[in-house]
């Protein structure tokens, strides 16, 4: 597990430092604080809710390497915001990269055969890890959509919002199999159908009904111009999403009590 | 006079224009996300579970926010047939993927609700179940396992294990056994056990026995259980745990052993100044609850969904993301 921290922590440093080397390390620092701060506020929940009578005492050691390597990847999470923040598409194919592959390799880990990262639930672990990585980024577009959208309807030249807007919900459609894969490695079944996993699916596909509702190119007129704030729309159900599980003691779309 | 066929014709595709809208899938689809958004809350308090652990039924609902979903799946990819000539492939194969991704996954998700729902079963060291506390569509129901489920031993350091032996009554020799880490299962029938994790308000009580010899070792053990305290001693046999012995006299515990028979060991006499004789050197340090092992009881379910689920949702996701719509601004296909 130290060792995937390593992993992790290389790749989200490369990813970092072509954002910095791209001019782009204010708005790096600006996401990576803030996704650093929720997984703080995330720690203190897990611990303040461990020895909770009722509550099955978990494996301490999954929480501290679980997160260690969430700390790590969530670092990467920041590269799926910048390819569009400034228009370029091309030139931080490399951070988008590293972002997304990271999420693909501890899925690559999840699924590898035990020996490799020493049994089933520190496998769930990594996945844990990588759920929160796909929640990270898509919460992150999804501001940057946020911004973008507001800065468009003050009057500014229209940026990417709505790029960004669907690229947050295709990151929030990558949580769902990670959410079944760490079940299955935790508690052996894909699914439980909690109240946990209705709220998340229904986040998502409320994100996603917004994001179709979008206004097209070439549309134009009042209502047009008031959709052109649903990338905001998007950010705030998919915030209010994760609050509310965080709320409620769980982790967003998993049934695990934290 | 007939009307024009192509007036019919029309009417029709103004209707499959209007059904192809953008607005009417995202309506659809706003409609299934609120609907699985508001039902845990509304749900939840009658049912009585918690928000990670406990399945939520609502089969009206669910049905109700599929078909949705359903609906607006056919029209989308409606849409996407009418609209693939406007643009290349590499524009909409991987939304239809992932869409294709999406849709499976919900399937898999609704396919998993109904019948028995997963619950929690602790089982103490040393105890054996022959079946479980199920629920199913919201009504209690005792369920027989197909074979006997017997926890023989549980550790709780260095890492957590629990060993499972499972057997049909009377075939006690054709036992199978299972070392279970965290987080693995074993299969019971139909059923799959997932060692989940331990609790100490469920657990039985064990006695915690050390001796005045020097060259001991205080040894714990639950009831039914032996210890043995020395390297070359015989095992003790615990008979009997009680937290507080005859209402005032306090935690003690009863050991048998060949040469000293059945005799109690009281907690209180080794916290006298003057404690009564003993036939025995025993010292009773406490009595706790032991560790019981916590499993999630499913059914089995194959693992070959989730993978198939997996794939189509990454290759949907990196060929929107590096191929698809999402790649660059501008194209709303």
């Amino acid at each position: 597990m130290t060792t995937w921290s390593i992993v992790f922590g290389l790749v989200a440093g490369f990813s970092a430092l072509g954002s910095i080397r791209a001019g782009r390390w204010a708005a790096t620092s600006a996401v990576a604080v803030g996704w650093l701060g929720l997984l703080v506020i995330g720690v203190g929940l897990h611990f303040g809710a461990a020895g909770t009578a009722g509550v099955p005492q978990w494996v301490p050691t999954w929480s501290f390497q679980g997160l260690a390597a969430m700390v790590a990847m969530a670092a990467c999470a920041p590269s799926a915001v910048l390819p569009a923040m400034h228009g370029g598409e091309t030139d931080t194919a490399s951070s988008v990269s590293a972002g997304v592959w990271s999420i693909l390799i501890a899925v690559a880990a999840g699924v590898w055969p035990e020996s490799w990262v020493m049994g089933a639930y520190r496998e769930g672990a990594v996945l844990v890890a990588a759920h929160g990585s796909a929640l990270a980024a898509a919460l992150s577009v999804a501001s940057a959509a946020a911004g973008a959208s507001v800065a468009t309807w003050l009057g500014h030249e229209r940026g990417n919002a709505d790029l960004l807007a669907r690229r947050a919900v295709v990151l929030g459609w990558l949580t769902w199999p990670l959410a079944e894969l760490v079940h299955w490695r935790i508690i052996g079944t894909p699914a439980v159908g909690s109240p946990a996993e209705w709220f998340a699916l229904g986040t998502v596909l409320l994100a996603t009904g917004l994001v179709i509702l979008s206004p097209r190119d070439g549309e134009t007129g009042r209502a047009q111009n008031l959709r052109r704030l649903i990338p905001v729309a998007v950010f705030v159900v998919l915030a209010a999403g994760v609050g509310i599980s965080l709320s409620q003691g769980g982790w967003f779309g998993l049934s695990l009590p934290m | 006079m007939p009307r024009p066929i192509d007036t019919e014709t029309s009417r029709i595709g103004r209707l499959w224009q209007s059904a192809t809208r953008p607005a009417t899938l995202g309506g659809l689809v706003i409609t299934a996300g609120l609907l699985l958004v508001v039902i845990p809350f509304t749900e939840m308090s009658a049912a009585g579970g918690d928000w990670w652990t406990s399945a939520l039924r609502a089969d009206a609902a669910l049905s109700l926010a599929m078909t949705a979903v359903a609906v607006a799946a056919v029209l989308a990819l409606g849409r996407l047939m009418d609209r693939a000539h406007l643009s290349s492939p590499a524009d909409w194969l991987g939304p239809m993927i992932l869409g294709v991704g999406v849709c499976a996954a919900l399937a898999h998700w609704v396919s998993l609700h109904g019948g028995i729902e997963p619950v929690q079963q602790t089982i103490s060291a040393g105890e054996t179940v022959q079946s479980f506390d199920a629920r199913i569509d919201g009504e209690s129901l005792e369920v027989m396992y197909p074979r006997r489920v017997e926890v023989t031993d549980i550790q709780t350091e260095p890492s957590p294990m629990a060993v499972v032996r499972t057997f049909k009554p009377g075939e006690v020799g054709q036992s199978r056994r299972g070392k279970l880490d965290a987080g693995a299962s074993i299969g019971v029938g139909d059923f799959r056990l997932t060692f989940v994790g331990f609790s100490r308000t469920d657990g039985g009580l064990e006695a915690v026995v050390s001796s005045t010899r020097d060259d001991s070792i205080a040894a714990s053990a639950p009831v039914g259980g032996s210890f043995t305290l020395t390297l070359d001693g015989d095992p003790y046999r615990v008979e009997e745990i009680v937290e507080n012995y005859l209402g005032s006299v306090g935690p003690a515990v009863r050991v048998s052993r060949s040469d000293i028979g059945s005799t109690w060991v009281f907690k209180r006499a080794a916290e006298m100044s003057d404690p009564p004789a003993f036939e025995h050197d025993l010292t009773l340090e406490t009595v706790r609850r032991a560790p019981a092992a916590v499993f999630l009881v499913s059914r089995s379910t194959p693992v070959w969904p989730i993978n198939v689920v997996g794939i189509l949702i990454i290759l949907g996701v990196v060929g929107t993301l590096f191929f698809g719509s999402a790649r660059s601004n501008g194209r709303n296909a």
